[in-house]
Order: structure tokens, then C-alpha cells, then sequence
């Protein structure tokens, strides 16, 4: 009963201290009971943004928007600021209220129009603009409701303790308070204390925009005074925050970003401040609005490669997902497999040095070679003696045969067909949106035809020496249009093994011996883990046990994830490899034990076989470590790594070496019998997966 | 040079005889002085005669030349090797380094394996006759077990009640594939419905999880079309299995029985026309799977080959003991190696190779080997130039089943070596004394003698 309560009453006030902690741009729940609390200091203003808050909230529940729909903080975060912006000018009294909760839904509908317009025709996040057009509406509105204004206005008293601060930091702190309109210097400095507790990133970027903001406005004003009492000067603080560190992942170049954008802002802020003004209104935040969303639209727009995809809660996490997702899958979208059986050589691949130019330079070219090298036996004068000759070639990808051309002859070894440089050839359109051609097949030796549907894997003919091919081999690349020649784009080969190393996708270099894999279907079928399947396991760290269970769950993209309640393990199957894509929620789950000891398992099995891996820096169990480290990557991003190297070591079992900044860590993963894991050892912690017989008998 | 005396003998004149292939076996001789690069004398004088020996380099290259013959015909190829054919030690370590799993048949075999380190689980366990209590270890080592008939079955279940776990078992299939005689004594008849009847059982009794077909048509096939014939076979049956049950079949295991280089008597075609090379057998194999599996499907096939790849390894040296003429004129040698080590020898020709140039022309000569049967030819017709006593004959291909079947009666078993590839000789079983043979023997004490 009371647990039950409890977790009903977690399940609501989750998203309302969210939606605090949001306003920083950040997801700590700590961090928004404190700043919930701190808005207390003037219960007036706490009140505000509470009952604002609530009033949106229940509003969204009752037109019957799910919990997680309100995740997305900016829907409540707006209410939440007009709540505080009205509360900082109204006393709390039954009319206020009503005049609160009035504001709270409106902002919520305003929220979401105005979110859904932004997205659709922009592509651009909503920020506080709704903040900004509701509380100006309400106090312009104000100034007409005579009975509110005449009982609710109060004055304020600057706020109790002197810190004798200089004016810089005083400003600083001041501006900081302003956020959360609490333009004093202590609130300010818990709110610097916290932002710094959560992000060492944002703490930096406020510090960066409000210097470079206050020093350019003294540039043109002249008056030190005049910008370090400015409370205004909280857009510097946002602008800088949410450039530089939240909607572009952190770099040198996002920081030269906020650094611009907050310079940009003082002209804005000025400007903007003698046309409110002249109604008798604050700015709020609008100025951080117009230029954060001008240069976020700009960069979006012309495709700037560095922008946040995915915000996992503060910029130092998103940055290690960026930089841990951009090492593990460098994909083009353009996988496609190798079109052969067995093991082949490269003998040219992209940029190659004799053929593979210009235009055509994304290309590879394969051959079979013996141990010494050769790719004929005997004298080499006879097609026949090419071991390449006459063996089948394999369709690469899932999709539908364009052309076809199959009535080219062989050329005799050495020769080449010049006029028709693509000899015979298969062209076959992949429906992720691309052609791949595959060329120089033996004459009249393709069993397929325009119009075919193919499978990744079904014969399409054998290799030859036609066209432009002096020795027979295979050649192949992907194209962008249905004409034979077209130029060649980049694309990965999937499921490979080289030299008894795995590579889920990559291009292999000049001389590679490369062989497919598919996937071995015992393997498949044990890590092909079903929605809402559950495994329940117990946990042996630093001598304590307890049980968990994690369940198979889906996402709304469609993705999966294993949760256990704390946090989400994202995974699935492609390219032959079962993958832990991402770690998301609370570090302390024990799901991250699976991730760090098998962020990916080939579904393969061979003695000798290795593959390398990243993981992200959470990996690093000493936490003061981690933070520094990511912090320094945002400057540099090539510093730290962690990298893994796994190998199986009976048919379902496997070892992961950890390799962390000086320090190396082993594990081990077996898998179940049935599906799943069965059991993980990492370091000194052990999971081991319990079955409801053993439940019975231990409860 | 002078020439060796030879006794005077009235040899029936013949011009060859008659083939269109123009070869004279009254001129032709074939001469090895070494193994690998190892004079044959050198491996004679350490090890002693008869001597089995095995060359590590044809080994592996006769493994590869296999492999790639089906691995570039299709995706998903695992070999097993067959312990039967020979399950020495140091054989069996170079085929795994190679990358091949165990098929054995026995639990002999497999203790054999899992001594030398295989893994249960890249074990392939087949067989008529599997003792329960080996059934027990293979299910708990998670080795993959082919059953053979409805009492294995039962069996299985029994096994997998005692160890409360559900074993992943595949059964094995016979068929005609066109192939005289049919091998029909092991697994399940195809046609007559049988095997069908064993995947309802194994179904009803919900206690084994069907994953795998096995079959295995026969021993030195000729002809590459019957793989096809059993390749499309199993997959239909694996698809109505599959459909039907709703087992997912992870493995078609289509066996071994692809020939070696040998000359089965009676066939009159050297081996080099006779045989048809593995890419025929693969290219039959490979396209009936392509062309009968359903898109984007690719079970394991697995491959249980052993005489095509380890028989064509191993030689045996032997040495002429003595020449006697028979009443009939023809030439008769005695060597000392016989039917007790050479077991192929009952259905081979073997390639004859002499150490050292010998002249004179060859004449129509018998084989025998030491034992005092009658049984005991190792060739009952060839033709050789007279051979002085003490010359070596280099015996070939017999890398496959001697070294298992080989009998110890009258003599002992001789050693083998193995030519590794940078040219170390390495023995690998060594020649029997006494103590092997006496080891096991118990004397009741009232039996002893006091001479």
C-alpha cells in the first residue's frame, strides 16, 4: 500500500522536478528538488511556478497525454517560468491562483502548437519562446485587471544577506539567480554550485557567455556598473548554454559558437529591451530565443555535422554518446555485404591504383589467391586456371534486379575488353535508397533477370573475365542512379572476418583476405531476446546480493531495450551482430554490466575469432576520473577512449578485455541456453541469471 | 654401371597390354627416394620398418583445396572430422587448427576428443549404438547428438528428465539417392515416412529440441549427382519439419563418403579419370542448397569428409623380406607389412612406389604381406621389376581407416611419424612392444609357470 503510493507518488512528481532541472538544461531530479526549494525563498514565486506547473500538468493528463509524452520537459518547463514570472509579480491569493492556473494552460497550449509548428516547418526545438509570449501577454493583460493588480502587487525587499561580493561575481550570480527570477547573489551561487555538481560543461559555458556577453556590452557602453547590475544578462548565460553545449555536442567549435551567439545577444537584449520597455515589461528571455534559434536554424539547416541527435540529460553525457555511437558505428547507411562466399582477396579497393578513380574510386575488386599469393594454378594462360573462374557470386544486398547483361565473352587472361569496360553485370536496386552494380560475370553464366527479387546471398551468377577485367574477379560498388557507370558513393561491406578478426562493417585495404559470415542461427536465436520476455538474476557486488529483472521492452521508435526500472539497455540485431546500442538512465543499474562486457557479440562462432569495440566513458567506475575526462574530450576530443577486445571462449560464452585510460579490466558473458544472458563477471561483481524453479525454492 | 644378376626367366611375350592409355607396365616404374623432402632410408633407419608416415603439408593443403571447394560455393560451411578415418592425436590437432569440429561415433571417440581438448559442444556425436551413460555426458557437455533410431530417442528423454534440461539433438536421415546399396540400417527411412514418424515423436514427447538433419549416403561415392539428390531432400524435409513443428533445423549435416585418390579394385579408370574432383562434388552440393533452401535462409552445412582429405597424407613404408617364384610362374614378394595394418587393402590398388632405381623389366608379381593366412595380399596383381631384398616399397594413399582398423595379430603395430611442414619428424604413435599387448592380461595364480 505504501509502496504503491510511493511509486504513484514518484511517477508524478518525476516530471514536475524534471521540468526544474530543464530550465538548466540538465535531468537531474536532485537538482530540480533543489531548485524547487529555492524558488521558496519567495513563497509568492514558489507558489507561482508550482500551482502554474500543476495546472499544465493535470490539464495534459486530463486530454489524456501519457507520462511519458511529458518527459519531454519543454512542455511543462514553459508553464513552470510564466508560473515564476507571474509569481515574482503577484501575491498568492485566490484570485492569483486562478489567474496562475489560467496562465499554466494557456502555456501548455501554446507549448504544444508551437512546438509542433517549430518542428514541422523548422525542425527546430520550441526553447522558452512560449515562456516569453505568455508571460508578456499576461503582463500586458494585468495591467488592465484592476482588482488584481491593486490587491496582489507586492514589493520586494532585496534580498537578506550582504555577500560583499565584487561586482563581477555579484553580477555573475545575479544573473544566474534571474533564471529562476531570484536576481539575488545566494540563490545564484547554489544555483553556480549545482550547475557545476551536474555539468562542468555547462558551468563553463555560463561562465564563457556571461563574461563575453557583459565584456562586449561594456565595449559599447562604457559603464561596468551598468552591465554587471543588468539581470537581463541571464540570456548571455542560456544563449551560451544552449549553443554550446546542449544543441551542438560540446567542441572547441560549439564553444566558439556560444561565444558568438552571446556577443551576438547584446544588441538583441538592448534593442529589445527599449521596445518592452517602453510597455512596462522585462525582456525575459527573449533575446536568448531569437539568437539561440537563428544560429541553431543556420547550422541545422546547412547540415552542420556536429549537432546533438540525441540529449542523454547533460552535455557531458551526450558527448560520450556522440563520440562512443560515432567510433562503434561509422555506418553510411549504404551496408551492403560481400558478394561472395568463402575467402577472397581485395586486389583494388577505394582510391585503387589502377582503376579505382575519379568518379569510380568507391569501388572494390576481389580475387582468390593460394597461399603464395597467386590467383591461378599452373601456367596462368587458361581462364581455367583462375581460381576465381567460374564460381558463384552472390547477391549483396535485399532488392530488385534493374539490368542485366550477359552475353559478353570472356577475355582471355591478360586482355581487356574495352568498349564494354562493365562486361557482364548485375545491377540491382537496394530499397534503402542506392544501386549496387556487380560486374565481369562469366558469359552467360547469370541466372537471374531485370525484374528479379533478390536476397541478400541468392546466386546471381559466377565470376568472369568480361569487360574491362584483364584476370577474373569481382567487381563491386554502389551507385546513386540506375545507369550503368554512374559515380560510385561511399559504402561499407558488412560481417566479415579478416584475419580472424570480426568486423561488423568497415572497407577492407588492398590485399585483405576477407570472408562473409552469415549469421549462425543457434546464436541468433539465443540473443534474439522478444518483447516482454524477462530474465531475473541475482547480483553478487562487494559481498552483497539482491535480484533484479530485467524485461524486454519497446520503444516508441521502434528500437528495443532491457530495463530493469533504473535505466534502459538499448539493443538488436544487424549486420550479423548483436548489438548493446546505448546505456540510458541510472548509472548504478546493473544493466551496465551487460553493455561493458558485450557492447557487441558476433552472431558467429569461430575458435581464434576477436573483435574490437568502444564503449563510452561511463565505463570509468571512479567518477571524478570520468568527469574530467569528458570534460577534457569536448576540447579535444581524440584524448580518451575506452576500447574493447572480445573473443569467444567456448561456442556461448565470450571474454571482453576493457581497455580504459591506464587501466585494463576482463569479463565474461555466457549466454543461456534457452535465450539471453546466463551469467556476467565483471571485475568483482557477478550476475547470474536464477529460474523460477530455483525462485520458488530460495523464497 | 653394372647390372644386378637376375635369374634367368621365360616371361610371356607381351606389347602392353592393351588399353588406349599407352602405358607399358613392363617399362613403368615409379621411383621415391623421399617423403616431403625426408630420404625415405632416414625415416627407415630412426623409425623402423614398416613405417606409417603422414605428411603434414598434404594434410592441411588437401583440407584447404576442400574447403575452399565448398566455402566458396556457399556462406555457412562447417567441416567435422571424421574420428573413424583416423583418430591419431597429432592427425586430429592439425584438422582443428585447420578449424574442424569432431564427428565421432562411439564414446570411445568421444573421450578420445575430449581428451585432446575438443570442446563437447564441437562435438558432433553419431552412431548406431550410443551407451546411455555417454549419452549423459554428451547432453551435459552440450555435444550435438544425431540419433539413430526411436530408442535413442527415449533414451534422450530419460537424459534430459536426469538433468532437467531440454537437448538440442538432430536425427539422422537414409534416402535413396539413387546410390547402390542403399544405406539404409542407420537413422530414419525419408520415404517410407519414418523419419517423419521420429520428428512427431520427438515433437509429442516435448522434451528434445530438434534442430538438425543428419544423412550420410554412403563411403567413396562417385557420382556427385546422389549429393544433390540428398541435399534437396534434406531441405524439404527440413522445411516441412520447420513448418509443420515449428523447429527451427540450424544444421544440415549431409555426411561424408567423397572419394580419395585411391583405385577401388575392379574399377578398370585410373583414379585421376575415375574420381571426380571435390569441385564437383561441392558445385553439386552448393548449387542444390542455393537453388532448393528459401531466400535469405542459410543453415549450417556441415561436412563430416575424412578419407577425401587425410587418405591421400599417409603413406606406408614397407620392405621387401623376401622373392619366391609361385608354381605358376608368377613372381610372389613378401613384404612385412600386411592386411593386419593395412585394412584398405581389401578394396584398394594401391599406388606402388620403389625407393631406388631397380632394373630389369617389370614382370606380373603378387604382394603378400607377413601374416601366415592366406588372406594376407596386399596386391594381387602388379608389375614390378625384380626387386633386390631389403628394397623399400613406399604404399599410398592409406592415411585413412588403416591407422584405426588396424589389427594387432601376430605382430606389432609399427610406428607413424608426421612430416611437419617445415620439414621436423615428429613421431606420433610409437611402434607396440610386449607391454602394450600384455598390459591388460591377468594370470590367475594357480596358472603360473615354474619352467
Amino acid at each position: 500500500m505504501v509502496t504503491e503510493l510511493l511509486s504513484r507518488f514518484k511517477k508524478f512528481s518525476v516530471p514536475l522536478l524534471r521540468s526544474y532541472s530543464a530550465v538548466l538544461f540538465n535531468s537531474n531530479l536532485w537538482g530540480g528538488a533543489l531548485l524547487l526549494l529555492l524558488t521558496f525563498i519567495n513563497p509568492n514565486l514558489g507558489f507561482g511556478g508550482l500551482v502554474s506547473l500543476l495546472s499544465a500538468y493535470i490539464f495534459a493528463r486530463l486530454i489524456g497525454f501519457k507520462e511519458d509524452f511529458l518527459r519531454l520537459d519543454y512542455y511543462i518547463y514553459n508553464p513552470l517560468l510564466v508560473g515564476l514570472s507571474l509569481g515574482y509579480l503577484f501575491k498568492l491569493n485566490l484570485l492569483s491562483l486562478l489567474f496562475l492556473a489560467t496562465a499554466g494552460i494557456l502555456t501548455f497550449l501554446l507549448t504544444y502548437t508551437l512546438s509542433s509548428i517549430f518542428y514541422t516547418y523548422l525542425r527546430l526545438p520550441v526553447l522558452s519562446v512560449p515562456f516569453v509570449v505568455v508571460s508578456s501577454t499576461f503582463y500586458l493583460a494585468s495591467t488592465k485587471f484592476s482588482q488584481l493588480f491593486v490587491s496582489n502587487l507586492y514589493s520586494h525587499s532585496p534580498i537578506l544577506i550582504s555577500l560583499n561580493l565584487s561586482l563581477p561575481v555579484e553580477g555573475y550570480l545575479r544573473s544566474l539567480g534571474a533564471i529562476f527570477f531570484l536576481p539575488y547573489p545566494l540563490p545564484g551561487f547554489i544555483m553556480a554550485l549545482l550547475l557545476f555538481f551536474v555539468s562542468r560543461i555547462l558551468f563553463f559555458l555560463s561562465l564563457l557567455g556571461y563574461f563575453s556577453g557583459t565584456l562586449t556590452a561594456y565595449l559599447f557602453t562604457g559603464s561596468w556598473y551598468k552591465v554587471f547590475t543588468d539581470t537581463s544578462a541571464f540570456n548571455y548565460i542560456l544563449t551560451s548554454m544552449a549553443v554550446g553545449g546542449v544543441f551542438l555536442i560540446p567542441s572547441l567549435r560549439s564553444y566558439k559558437f556560444a561565444l558568438t551567439a552571446s556577443i551576438v545577444s547584446v544588441p538583441v537584449i538592448e534593442g529589445a529591451k527599449v521596445f518592452w520597455e517602453s510597455y512596462g515589461l522585462p525582456v525575459f528571455a527573449l533575446p536568448f530565443n531569437v539568437v539561440s534559434l537563428l544560429f541553431l536554424y543556420v547550422l541545422f539547416t546547412i547540415g552542420w555535422s556536429y549537432v546533438t541527435k540525441i540529449y542523454k540529460g547533460t552535455p557531458e553525457r551526450t558527448l560520450d554518446h556522440y563520440l562512443t555511437y560515432s567510433r562503434r558505428f561509422p555506418f553510411t547507411g549504404r551496408e551492403i555485404g560481400l558478394p561472395f562466399s568463402g575467402k577472397w582477396t581485395v586486389w583494388q579497393s577505394f582510391n585503387g591504383e589502377w582503376t579505382h578513380k575519379g568518379p569510380w574510386r568507391f569501388a572494390v575488386d576481389f580475387v582468390i589467391t593460394d597461399e603464395k599469393g597467386k590467383t591461378y594454378s599452373g601456367s596462368g594462360t587458361q581462364l581455367t586456371d583462375y581460381y576465381a573462374f567460374g564460381k558463384p557470386v552472390l547477391s549483396p544486398v535485399d532488392g530488385q534486379v534493374v539490368s542485366v547483361v550477359s552475353d559478353l565473352p570472356d577475355n582471355p587472361p591478360g586482355t581487356a575488353d574495352r568498349e564494354n569496360n562493365w562486361g557482364n553485370y548485375v545491377l540491382i536496386y537496394d530499397r534503402r535508397g542506392f544501386y549496387v552494380l556487380i560486374c565481369h560475370f562469366k558469359q552467360n553464366s547469370i541466372k537471374i533477370k531485370p525484374g528479379d527479387t533478390v536476397v541478400r546471398g541468392t546466386l546471381l551468377g559466377l565470376c568472369g573475365n568480361s569487360g574491362y577485367s584483364p584476370q577474373p574477379h569481382i567487381h563491386v560498388h554502389v551507385q546513386l542512379l540506375s545507369y550503368v557507370g554512374a559515380p560510385t558513393v561511399p559504402f561499407n561491406f558488412t560481417s566479415y572476418i579478416s584475419q580472424n578478426c570480426f568486423h561488423d562493417v568497415g572497407i577492407p585495404k588492398e590485399g585483405e583476405v576477407v570472408e562473409p559470415v552469415y549469421q549462425d542461427k543457434s546464436l541468433y536465436h539465443r540473443l534474439n531476446m522478444l518483447i516482454d520476455q524477462s530474465f531475473d538474476y541475482l547480483i553478487a557486488e562487494n559481498g552483497k546480493t539482491s535480484r533484479f529483472t530485467a524485461t524486454v521492452k519497446m520503444a516508441p521508435d521502434g528500437t528495443f531495450y532491457l530495463t530493469d526500472g533504473r535505466a534502459k539497455l538499448y539493443f538488436g540485431i544487424q549486420n550479423a551482430t548483436f548489438y548493446f546500442y546505448h546505456f540510458e538512465g541510472d548509472v548504478s543499474s546493473p544493466l551496465k554490466y551487460f553493455f561493458f562486457s558485450s557492447p557487441k557479440i558476433p552472431l558467429f562462432y569461430s575458435r581464434e575469432l576477436r573483435w574490437y569495440d568502444y564503449l563510452p566513458l561511463i565505463s570509468i567506475s571512479s567518477k571524478l576520473r570520468r568527469e574530467l575526462y569528458l570534460f577534457l574530450s569536448s576540447i579535444n576530443q581524440k584524448l580518451f577512449s575506452v576500447s574493447t577486445e572480445s573473443s569467444w571462449l567456448k561456442h556461448f560464452s565470450l571474454e571482453t578485455v576493457i581497455i580504459q585510460p591506464g587501466k585494463t579490466l576482463k569479463t565474461q558473458v555466457e549466454l543461456s541456453e534457452d535465450v539471453g544472458f546466463e551469467k556476467i563477471t565483471f571485475n568483482n561483481v557477478e550476475i547470474r541469471r536464477v529460474r523460477d524453479e530455483e525462485t520458488s525454492v530460495t523464497s | 654401371m653394372k647390372e644386378a644378376y637376375e635369374k634367368p626367366v621365360i616371361l610371356k611375350l607381351k606389347t602392353g597390354m592393351m588399353n588406349k592409355f599407352g602405358s607399358s607396365p613392363a617399362y613403368i616404374r615409379k621411383v621415391r627416394k623421399e617423403i616431403d623432402g625426408i630420404p625415405v632410408e632416414k625415416l627407415v633407419e630412426k623409425f623402423g620398418s614398416p613405417l606409417f608416415v603422414f605428411s603434414e603439408k598434404k594434410l592441411r593443403q588437401k583440407f584447404r583445396e576442400v574447403k575452399n571447394a565448398f566455402t566458396l560455393r556457399y556462406p555457412n560451411v562447417e567441416f567435422s572430422w571424421s574420428y573413424k578415418t583416423n583418430y591419431l592425436d597429432a592427425i586430429c590437432a592439425v584438422l582443428h587448427q585447420e578449424g574442424e569440429t569432431a564427428e565421432v561415433v562411439s564414446e570411445f571417440e568421444y573421450e578420445k576428443a575430449r581428451r585432446l581438448g575438443v570442446p563437447g559442444n564441437q562435438i558432433i556425436y553419431n552412431g548406431p549404438y550410443k551407451p546411455y551413460d555417454s549419452l549423459v555426458t554428451a547432453v551435459k557437455e552440450g555435444a550435438r547428438i544425431n540419433i539413430d533410431h526411436f530408442e535413442e530417442i527415449a533414451d534422450l528423454e530419460k537424459v534430459a528428465d536426469e538433468l532437467g534440461v531440454k537437448p538440442r539433438v538432430g536425427i539422422r536421415l537414409n534416402m535413396d539417392t539413387g546410390i547402390h546399396p542403399q544405406w539404409s540400417r542407420f537413422g530414419f527411412n525419408l520415404e517410407s515416412g519414418q523419419a517423419l514418424d521420429a520428428v512427431k515423436r520427438i515433437a509429442s514427447g516435448g522434451k528434445l529440441e530438434l534442430v538438425g538433419l543428419h544423412c550420410h549416403i554412403g563411403t567413396f561415392i562417385l557420382d556427385p549427382h546422389a549429393y544433390e539428390v540428398e541435399v534437396k531432400k534434406m531441405v524439404d524435409f527440413a522445411y516441412t519439419v520447420e513448418d509443420q513443428f515449428g523447429f527451427k533445423i540450424e544444421y544440415l549435416d549431409i555426411g561424408g563418403g567423397f572419394p580419395s585418390k585411391n583405385r577401388l579394385k575392379g574399377i578398370y579408370l585410373p583414379p585421376e579419370v575415375a574420381v571426380p574432383s571435390v569441385d564437383e562434388f561441392a558445385e553439386r552440393v552448393c548449387s542444390a542448397l542455393l537453388s532448393s533452401l528459401r531466400p535469405g535462409d542459410y543453415p549450417k552445412l556441415i561436412l563430416e569428409s575424412g578419407r577425401a582429405i587425410v587418405d591421400e597424407a599417409g603413406y606406408l613404408i614397407t620392405t621387401v623380406h623376401a622373392a619366391k617364384r609361385l608354381p605358376s610362374g608368377l613372381k610372389a614378394y613378401v613384404l612385412d607389412a600386411g592386411v593386419n595394418i593395412l585394412f584398405t587393402a581389401f578394396w584398394y590398388k594401391f599406388n606402388i612406389e620403389i625407393d631406388r632405381e631397380v632394373y630389369g623389366t617389370s614382370e606380373p608379381c603378387v604382394l603378400y604381406g607377413p601374416l601366415c593366412m592366406n588372406i594376407d595380399v596386399v596386391d594381387d596383381l602388379t608389375y614390378l621389376p625384380p626387386l633386390p631384398r631389403g628394397t623399400r616399397l613406399i604404399l599410398s594413399p592409406v592415411g585413412a581407416y588403416n591407422v584405426t582398423q588396424w589389427m594387432q595379430f601376430i605382430r606389432y603395430r609399427p610406428a607413424v611419424v608426421l612430416i611437419g611442414e617445415n620439414g621436423e619428424v615428429d613421431l606420433i604413435r610409437e611402434a607396440e612392444d610386449l607391454t602394450d599387448i600384455v598390459r591388460r592380461e591377468k594370470l590367475p595364480e594357480r596358472l603360473k609357470l615354474e619352467w
